[in-house]
């Protein structure tokens, strides 16, 4: 029932209903802010939070209701966040690197006890490995999922979700 | 390790691997600490953003004129309004715009304030949707707009306003009517955004966002300017 009024208000929001769209950004931007901490950083979590519902604002025209809303603005979230990722390490690399380190070696201010280990913990991931686990373990991708996302194969999801348990289970040690 | 706790390794693999965890309690340590992280990385949830973000989105929502996928219902010329703007067009010889120009122009109505004034001056107060009325003095919005413009700005805005409030007697009352309109959302929304920021003035969303407005104010002037040449 609730995915029927979200693909209602989605509609609304399509025509212009405001009020429509703020529920589900209401709905939603607890999910879309964690993946956006997990998978970048928490300094950079709220403006591509913010980038990512206006993103959505603006497409809201291609959902056709075939898939939930919820799945269809993660979808939408996640490429978001891959592709500015990847400007942010372009410009990253023409300064000095200890930047990014220091921020990621950051923990977040509101996790706290094991919760705060293991978002920590995430963000000492390899990059790749991170993505494929977030969206695997944390998420509930499906390895082909992510293989489509990532443009990897499908060994190479699965060798990236081993190496990053594997990590995982290290750092938290 | 990680596929035989999917479940997903074939049947004579498990076995031979269950056979081996058997014998080898460092290998079952191992899958004891992998299945650890996997049921804690399961139980992660949503987190809140540490303050309210819809201000900016909204913000940023309201601004164009209407979302992408729908910006024709605004901007299209209704088809008798439209005949009879071409047929005042031919009596009078005064400019009017073509749908396509004005779908061209909403790219860069956006923030356009200063033509608001220019728009609903003497004999264009309160127009089809009560702009003045819903905005209070028109003078006293744009005034306030003005002032939130970045400086570098401000000097090639008033010079295209004083040329555009020259030439406005020049436009077809029909394309003053759809300008209005959409003037009058972009008025709402400039507002909107200045009050947001206003509220979170260290938020450099919210200030970025209004400095690109007031970009696309000028650009919107400049474009308008020409227009005006054209219908000299």
């Amino acid at each position: 029932m609730a995915a029927h009024f979200e693909t209602v208000d989605a509609k609304r929001a399509a025509n212009g209903d405001h009020a429509a769209f703020e529920r589900l950004y209401r709905d939603h931007v607890g999910r879309v802010y964690a993946l956006c901490v997990r998978m970048v950083d928490e300094q950079s979590a709220e403006d591509l939070t913010q980038e990512i519902f206006i993103r959505a604002w603006n497409k809201l025209g291609t959902f056709k209701g075939d898939a939930q809303f919820g799945t269809w603005l993660h979808r939408l979230a996640v490429n978001h966040v891959l592709s500015r990722r990847e400007t942010q390490r372009k410009r990253e690399a023409r300064n000095a690197g200890g930047e990014l380190l220091a921020r990621v070696m950051a923990p977040s201010r509101r996790s706290s006890g094991h919760a705060l280990d293991l978002e920590r913990a995430i963000h000492l991931l390899p990059e790749r490995a991170r993505d494929v686990f977030v969206l695997y373990d944390v998420e509930g991708y499906s390895h082909d999922e992510i293989a489509e996302t990532l443009g990897v194969s499908v060994g190479t999801s699965k060798s990236q979700l081993h190496r990053a348990r594997m990590l995982m289970r290290k750092h938290l040690d | 390790m990680s596929d035989y706790i999917a479940g997903e390794l074939p049947a004579g693999t498990a076995g031979e691997m269950e056979a081996h965890l058997a014998e080898c309690g460092g290998c079952r340590r191992t899958l004891e600490e992998l299945r650890a992280v996997v049921a804690e990385a399961e139980a992660l949830g949503p987190m809140a953003p540490p303050r309210d973000l819809w201000a900016g989105i909204a913000a940023t929502i309201q601004a164009p004129l209407v979302p992408p996928h729908a910006q024709t219902k605004v901007i299209a010329f209704p088809g008798q309004a439209a005949a009879e703007a071409r047929a005042r067009e031919e009596r009078t010889g005064r400019l009017s715009f073509s749908a396509p120009q004005l779908a061209a122009a909403s790219i860069v109505l956006i923030a356009a304030s200063s033509l608001a004034t220019w728009l609903v001056g003497p004999g264009f107060g309160g127009g089809p949707l009560g702009f003045v009325d819903a905005m209070g003095s028109a003078g006293a919005v744009v005034a306030a707009s003005d002032e939130a413009a970045p400086p570098e700005l401000a000097d090639e805005l008033q010079a295209l306003e004083r040329t555009l409030e020259e030439a406005r007697s020049v436009l077809d009352p029909n394309t003053v009517r759809i300008l209005e309109r959409n003037l009058a959302v972009i008025e709402q929304a400039i507002a909107d955004s200045r009050l947001a920021l206003q509220q979170d003035p260290e938020n450099e969303f919210l200030a970025r966002h209004l400095e690109r407005v007031y970009e696309r104010k000028l650009d919107f002037l400049r474009e308008a300017a020409r227009v005006a040449e054209w219908s000299d």
